[in-house]
C-alpha cells in the first residue's frame, strides 16, 4: 500500500514539475521577450493588456503571449523608404505585361543595387510591431477560425500553429495581408452555398482557392536562374507572376491562412539523391491529417508524395521558435546557419532514425557538435549540411534521419567543415553501412555509360530502340530498303558501323512497333566519323519539326509520331552516298556518356576526391581499369550538365547509385 | 454464420480463460485435438532442423491466434468451387449471369456452409504450415522491397497464411506469384522504381488488373470464392473480392500489406474495403478503391465514419477478454485493430447513462451503434440483433453512470445500446460526435428526420 501511494505520489509530482516548468518556461520567455523589446516594449505590453481587460478572451491572451514570446526570432526590414521604393517597383513591373523571365531579371537588377543597403537594415520584429498591428492580426485570424465553417473544430494549438502567425515567412511586410489576400482570392469560396457540406470543407475549399490563385495569376515556376530579393507584400503577392516553388507555397499559405485555412510550408533541403531540395505546403486536413502537396500550387491536393525520393530531412517553417538551435547557437564555437524558426518533420514523411556515428580516431574536434550532410554536386562533389549532432565520447548522435540515404558526418576543423566520419549508408531497416575509406576490397575494371541513376522511364525509353532498324534505300519510300542492322540490345555502340555493297541515296532508321518513333539523335557519318550532309525525311506524319529534332545535336528534344507504329526518320543525300557509321542516341534524361564530352572519374577517400583518371569520351561508353571495389565513386562531366551522383562498384562490376 | 461465430467465441474464451502467454500455447494447442502432433511438429521443426529464431517465433505467433481462423468443414466446399470454377470457365456467359448462377446453387446447396466451420488448428498440416513460414520468412530477408519491415511488422503484413477467414489452406502464395509474377520475372531494371515496395506493387497491381479484367458487381452474389484455383479466375466481384485478390497477390510476392475495413457504409460513395502497402518510407499507403486506383492517392477526402478496422491475424486481447466476461455476446470479430484514427477526426466519448437506464441493463458492457440510412436516405432495418437505424460498431464497461467509447469517428449520429436481459435497447439519446469533438444530443423523436442525413452512413 505504501508502495502505490508512493508511485502515485511521484507520478503526480512529476506531472506538476513539467506543468510548473513549462509555465515557468513561458514567463520566463515572455519575460526576456518584452525586456529585448526595448523601447517597443509598451507597444506589446498594451497588447497583453487588451486581451486581460478590454476584449477578456484567455484564448487570445495565450495567443498574444504565444507571438510575442516568439516575435525575438523573426525579422523585417527597416529601411522603409528602400522597401517601398523596391516594392512599387516590384509592382509595376508585374502590371507591365512583360514576360515572366523578363519581370524576373529585371527586378533581379534593380535588388542588386538595393539588396546591400536592405539585408543592413534589419531588425527584430520584438522592437517593430506594433501594438494596432497585433491586436488586429490576432482578432482577424480569431475571427476566422471561429466563423469559418472549416475551420471550428481546430483545437486551439493548430490553431496557433496553422492559422494564427502575422506573418508567413520573414522579411515579409507587416501589412494588411490578410485583407488583401481574402478579399482577392475569395470570390469562388464566397459562392459556395452554405449547405455544401464537401465545398466548405478544408480540403474542398483550399482546392477552390487553389484554383481561383490559378485561374487569377497563372503560375509561373522560375527556379533555374536566381531572382531578386523575394517579393512578400500583399500586393506583390495578390500581383504575383513568377516565382519559385518556395515564392509560390509561401504565398499559397498565406492566401490559405488569411481565409483561416490551416496550411505550413514544409521544405527539403535536398533530396536523398539529387542537389536540389524542394518546397510544398502542407494543410491539415478536415481529417485531421497532415497533407502534403506536390508541385507548389499547380496540382490538386491528393497525390501521391514523391513515392520514389529518398528524403533525409524535412523542416517545416514554423513561427515558434526552435529552442534547440537557440541552445545550439549559444554553445557552439563554430555556427552553422540554420533556420531558427524551422522544426524537424522528417518522421511525419518516412521513417527515421537516431543514429551514433562513429566518429574518425585520428581527428579532433575542439566542438561540442560535429554535423550531418549528404552529397551534391556543386561544381563538383560537394556537401549540404542537414543538422547538427552532440559528439561525446568519440561519437556523434543524430536525431531523426531519414532513411535509405548517403550521408557523411562532418566537423568543423578551424577552417572548413572537413569529414569527421567515412561516409555511411542509413539503410531501410534502420542499419548503418559504412564505406571504409581504408583497406580494400580490390580493384575491377569498369566500362561507365551514365554519370546518373535512370528511372524507370529513361529505361523504358531506351528500350524503345530494341528492334529498330538501319535501311538504305534507292527509293524514296524504302519499298527496296536494304537492312543493314538492327537493334538487339540497348548498349549500342556510340557509332555504328553499317556496311552497305553500294552507294545508296536513302538512308533512314526505322522504329520497331509501339515505340511511337521515340529517338533522341539520329547521325549518318562517313569512313572519317564525319557527319553526311543530306535533307532530313521522315515518315509523313512526322513533320518537320520533328525531323528537326533528331538532328538538332540536343539530346533533350527528340523525335516522336503520334502513332505508335510504322514510323522512321531518315536522311536523303541528294545522290547515292556512302554511310559508314550511323549513331543512334535513344530518348533518354540526357545523362549517358556523352561522345567529345570531358569526364573524370574519382573516388573518396575519406578525406578528399582522388582522381582516377580524366579523358575524353570517344565513344558513349568509358572504360577504366583498377577502379576500387566498395568506395564512394563520382564521375565528373566537365563540359555540361549537372547531374551527377556517387556510387559504388561491386565485384561483379554492378553500379549502386547513391 | 452468426451462431457458429458465438460458438467459436464461447470457445475461446473457454481456450483463452488463463491469460498466461505461456498457456496460451497451451490452449491453442489443445484446441487441435487430434492435428496437435501436426502443429507440435512444426514448433520441433523450427527447434531441431530449422533452428532460426525468429521463424520459430513467427510459427508461435501463428499457433497462438490461430483458434481464432477458420475454415469450411467437410468436402462440400470443393464441390461449391468445382462448380464455380466451371462457370467461370464459361465464355458464354456473361458476368451478370455466372453471378446469378453461383448465388442461386449457394442458396440451392450451400447456403449452410459458413454455419459450418472448423479451426484451422484442427485441419491445417505441417506442410502448409512450414511452407508459410519458409516463403515469406525468406522474402522478408531477401527481397529489398519487404526490407524496411520489423519483426512484428513481418508478422501481421506478411507472414499469415491467410487474409480472411474461410480462406482455402492452399497454396495460393505460389499460384499468385505465377499467375501475376510477370513482370517480377521480366522486370525493368532501373535505379528508381526497381525493387521499391511502391514500384513492386504498382507493378503487380498492374499486371493483376490488366489480367482479370475486372468487374464490379456490387449485389448479392454466391460464397465468395477464397481458393487460390478461383481467385485469379474471378470475371466478376465486389470491391472486398477484389480487395482480398490484390492483398494475397502482394503478399505472394514478398509485398507487406494488409486489408482495412468500415463496420459501416460509406456517407456518399467509398470502398468499404481497401488494402493499405507499408511503403519503404515505413508509411501506411492506401488503396481507394481495390485494385483499380493508384495506390497512395488521397483517401475519400469527404467521407466520414464511425470506425475503422484493421484485419489482423493476431487476436485482439480487448475482445477476447469482452467474450470472456460479457453476458450477452455480440458477433463483434476477435481478429481486428482499431485504426480509425489513421483515418479519420475521432474522439473518446464519455456519455453519462442515466440511472433509468442503468437500472435496465443486465450487463456492464454497453454498445455503441452508429446511426445507417438506406440509399434512399429511409431508415436502414438492422441486419443484427441492434434496433433498425443504427449498426454496433463498438463496446465498452461501464464504470459507474459513465460510458466512455475510444477513438469514434467524428461527424457521425451515435446512441448507447445496453442489453436489458433480452434485446439491445437505447440507454442513451441519440447523439451527434460533431467535428470539434463536442457532442449534441438529438431528440430521439427527431433522430431520423432528413435533415440528420448528413451524419449518418449505409448499411453494408
Amino acid at each position: 500500500m505504501k508502495n502505490i501511494f508512493g508511485f502515485i505520489g511521484a507520478s503526480v509530482s512529476c506531472v506538476l514539475l513539467a506543468v510548473l516548468s513549462s509555465c515557468s518556461n513561458e514567463q520566463r520567455y515572455l519575460r526576456y521577450a518584452l525586456k529585448v523589446a526595448g523601447e517597443n516594449r509598451p507597444q506589446l505590453e498594451r497588447v497583453l493588456d487588451h486581451y486581460r481587460h478590454e476584449d477578456k478572451d484567455p484564448s487570445k491572451l495565450a495567443a498574444a503571449k504565444y507571438l510575442i514570446i516568439n516575435m525575438p526570432g523573426h525579422f523585417s526590414y527597416t529601411d522603409t523608404a528602400t522597401v517601398d521604393f523596391y516594392y512599387n517597383a516590384a509592382l509595376k513591373i508585374q502590371q507591365s505585361g512583360g514576360t515572366p523571365e523578363w519581370q524576373r531579371d529585371t527586378l533581379r537588377s534593380i535588388s542588386d543595387a538595393l539588396n546591400y543597403s536592405l539585408s543592413r537594415a534589419v531588425e527584430s520584429d520584438i522592437k517593430l510591431v506594433t501594438s494596432d498591428y497585433l491586436i488586429d492580426n490576432i482578432d482577424k485570424a480569431f475571427h476566422e477560425w471561429r466563423t469559418r465553417p472549416w475551420a471550428q473544430h481546430l483545437t486551439f494549438d493548430e490553431f496557433r500553429d496553422w492559422i494564427l502567425p502575422y506573418k508567413v515567412i520573414d522579411y515579409q511586410l507587416l501589412d494588411s495581408w490578410r485583407d488583401t489576400l481574402s478579399a482577392r482570392f475569395s470570390d469562388s469560396i464566397s459562392s459556395v452555398p452554405s449547405d455544401d457540406d464537401r465545398r466548405l470543407s478544408i480540403y474542398g475549399a483550399i482546392d477552390i482557392v487553389r484554383n481561383e490563385i490559378h485561374t487569377k495569376n497563372p503560375p509561373r515556376v522560375l527556379w533555374e536562374e536566381r531572382s531578386g530579393i523575394p517579393l512578400r507584400s500583399a500586393q506583390t503577392w495578390a500581383n504575383m507572376t513568377f516565382g519559385s516553388c518556395y515564392d509560390y507555397v509561401t504565398m499559397g499559405t498565406a492566401v490559405f491562412r488569411s481565409l483561416g485555412l490551416p496550411s505550413v510550408v514544409d521544405r527539403v533541403p535536398v533530396w536523398g539523391r539529387n542537389s536540389e531540395g524542394h518546397s510544398w505546403f502542407t494543410f491539415l486536413s478536415d481529417q485531421g491529417k497532415e497533407t502534403p502537396t506536390i508541385n507548389s500550387l499547380i496540382v490538386a491536393a491528393g497525390m501521391p508524395f514523391y513515392p520514389y525520393e529518398r528524403i533525409p530531412k524535412v523542416w517545416r517553417n514554423t513561427f515558434t521558435i526552435n529552442r534547440d538551435i537557440v541552445r545550439y547557437r549559444n554553445t557552439a564555437k563554430y555556427v552553422h546557419q540554420f533556420d531558427l524558426c524551422e522544426h524537424d518533420v522528417t518522421d511525419h514523411y518516412v521513417r527515421t532514425s537516431d543514429i551514433e556515428v562513429q566518429l574518425m580516431s585520428d581527428i579532433r574536434i575542439d566542438d561540442k557538435y560535429a554535423y550531418i550532410a549528404v552529397f551534391v554536386n556543386s561544381g563538383g562533389p560537394s556537401w549540404r549540411v542537414l543538422d547538427y549532432g552532440e559528439v561525446k565520447h568519440g561519437k556523434v548522435c543524430f536525431r531523426n534521419m531519414g532513411r535509405n540515404v548517403l550521408y557523411i558526418a562532418l566537423y568543423y576543423n578551424g577552417s572548413v567543415l572537413a569529414p569527421a566520419s567515412e561516409p555511411f549508408i542509413l539503410e531501410k531497416d534502420g542499419g548503418v553501412r559504412y564505406i571504409h575509406s581504408e583497406g580494400g576490397d580490390g580493384v575491377r575494371s569498369i566500362d561507365i555509360r551514365r554519370k546518373y541513376f535512370e528511372s524507370y522511364n529513361v529505361v523504358d525509353m531506351r528500350r524503345r530502340i530494341l528492334g529498330g532498324k538501319i535501311q538504305c534505300a534507292t527509293r524514296p519510300d524504302f519499298s527496296d530498303s536494304v537492312t543493314l542492322y538492327t537493334i538487339e540490345t540497348t548498349k549500342i555502340p556510340d557509332k555504328i558501323p553499317v556496311c552497305a555493297r553500294a552507294p545508296y541515296r536513302y538512308w533512314r532508321y526505322l522504329s520497331p512497333n509501339g515505340s511511337w518513333g521515340s529517338v533522341a539523335e539520329v547521325l549518318f557519318m562517313d569512313s572519317l566519323g564525319n557527319p553526311v550532309k543530306g535533307c532530313g525525311i521522315a515518315v509523313p506524319e512526322a513533320g518537320q519539326d520533328a525531323i528537326d529534332r533528331a538532328y538538332d545535336g540536343d539530346m533533350l528534344s527528340n523525335f516522336e509520331v503520334n502513332q505508335p507504329d510504322g514510323n522512321w526518320v531518315g536522311l536523303d543525300l541528294g545522290t547515292p552516298g556512302d554511310v559508314s557509321f550511323v549513331r543512334i542516341v535513344p530518348r533518354s534524361d540526357d545523362n549517358d556518356i556523352c561522345p567529345g564530352n570531358q569526364y573524370e572519374l574519382m573516388f573518396f577517400d575519406g578525406l578528399d576526391w582522388f582522381s582516377i583518371g580524366r579523358k575524353v569520351a570517344d565513344d558513349n561508353t568509358l572504360h577504366y581499369e583498377n577502379v576500387p571495389i566498395n568506395k564512394l565513386l563520382w564521375l565528373r562531366n566537365y563540359t555540361r550538365g549537372n547531374d551527377e551522383r556517387p556510387f559504388l562498384l561491386d565485384h561483379d562490376g554492378n553500379i549502386e547509385w547513391w | 454464420m452468426l451462431r457458429d461465430s458465438i460458438i467459436a467465441m464461447m470457445a475461446l474464451f473457454a481456450a483463452f480463460s488463463c491469460q498466461s502467454k505461456d498457456t496460451q500455447l497451451e490452449t491453442a494447442l489443445g484446441s487441435a485435438g487430434e492435428n496437435r502432433p501436426t502443429i507440435e511438429a512444426v514448433l520441433k521443426h523450427y527447434r531441431t532442423q530449422d533452428p532460426v529464431p525468429e521463424k520459430f517465433e513467427a510459427a508461435l505467433f501463428l499457433i497462438k491466434n490461430m483458434p481464432a481462423h477458420y475454415s469450411y468443414m467437410g468436402d462440400s466446399i470443393y464441390l461449391y468451387y468445382d462448380y464455380a470454377q466451371r462457370i467461370l470457365s464459361n465464355d458464354t456467359l456473361t458476368p451478370e449471369s455466372q453471378r446469378d448462377s453461383l448465388l442461386m446453387v449457394t442458396k440451392r446447396l450451400y447456403s449452410h456452409l459458413p454455419e459450418r466451420t472448423v479451426p484451422d488448428t484442427r485441419v491445417i498440416s505441417k506442410d502448409y504450415l512450414i511452407h508459410n513460414i519458409d516463403l515469406s520468412y525468406d522474402q522478408w530477408k531477401n527481397c529489398p522491397w519487404a526490407s524496411q519491415l520489423t519483426f512484428d511488422e513481418y508478422l501481421e503484413w506478411l507472414l499469415p497464411y491467410k487474409a480472411v477467414d474461410l480462406q482455402e489452406l492452399d497454396y495460393w502464395r505460389d499460384t499468385l506469384s505465377l499467375c501475376y509474377g510477370d513482370g517480377m520475372r521480366n522486370p525493368v531494371v532501373n535505379d528508381v522504381e526497381y525493387n521499391t515496395t511502391t514500384g513492386v506493387a504498382d507493378m503487380i497491381r498492374n499486371e493483376v488488373l490488366g489480367k482479370i479484367n475486372r468487374h464490379g458487381l456490387y449485389t448479392e452474389s454466391g460464397l465468395p470464392l477464397l481458393s487460390a484455383s478461383l481467385l485469379h479466375r474471378q470475371t466478376f466481384g465486389h470491391i472486398p473480392d477484389y480487395a482480398l485478390l490484390a492483398a494475397l497477390s502482394f503478399r505472394s510476392m514478398g509485398v507487406p500489406v494488409v486489408i482495412d475495413e468500415t463496420p459501416v457504409g460509406a456517407r456518399d460513395e467509398a470502398a468499404t474495403r481497401w488494402f493499405v502497402i507499408l511503403s519503404d518510407r515505413g508509411k501506411e499507403v492506401t488503396s481507394e478503391w481495390d485494385l483499380a486506383t493508384q495506390i497512395g492517392w488521397s483517401f475519400f477526402p469527404y467521407e466520414r465514419g464511425p470506425k475503422v478496422f484493421r484485419q489482423t491475424y493476431a487476436i485482439d486481447e480487448r475482445r477476447l477478454d469482452y467474450i470472456k466476461n460479457a453476458k450477452y455476446v455480440y458477433p463483434f470479430d476477435i481478429t481486428v485493430k482499431d485504426v480509425t484514427d489513421k483515418y479519420f477526426l475521432s474522439s473518446h466519448v464519455s456519455v453519462t447513462i442515466e440511472k433509468h437506464n442503468r437500472s435496465k441493463l443486465k450487463d456492464r458492457y454497453v454498445y455503441i451503434a452508429s446511426a445507417i440510412r438506406s440509399t434512399q436516405d429511409h431508415i436502414a432495418p438492422s441486419a443484427g440483433p441492434e434496433p433498425d437505424g443504427w449498426k454496433i460498431v463498438d463496446f465498452c464497461k461501464l464504470k459507474g453512470s459513465k460510458a466512455v467509447f475510444r477513438n469514434m469517428g467524428r461527424e457521425v449520429m451515435y446512441i448507447v445500446l445496453g442489453y436489458d436481459g433480452v434485446a439491445l435497447v437505447p440507454i442513451s439519446d441519440p447523439f451527434i460526435l460533431k467535428k470539434d469533438g463536442t457532442t449534441q444530443y438529438v431528440s430521439a423523436d427527431t433522430v431520423f428526420s432528413p435533415y440528420l442525413n448528413k451524419w449518418c452512413n449505409k448499411p453494408i
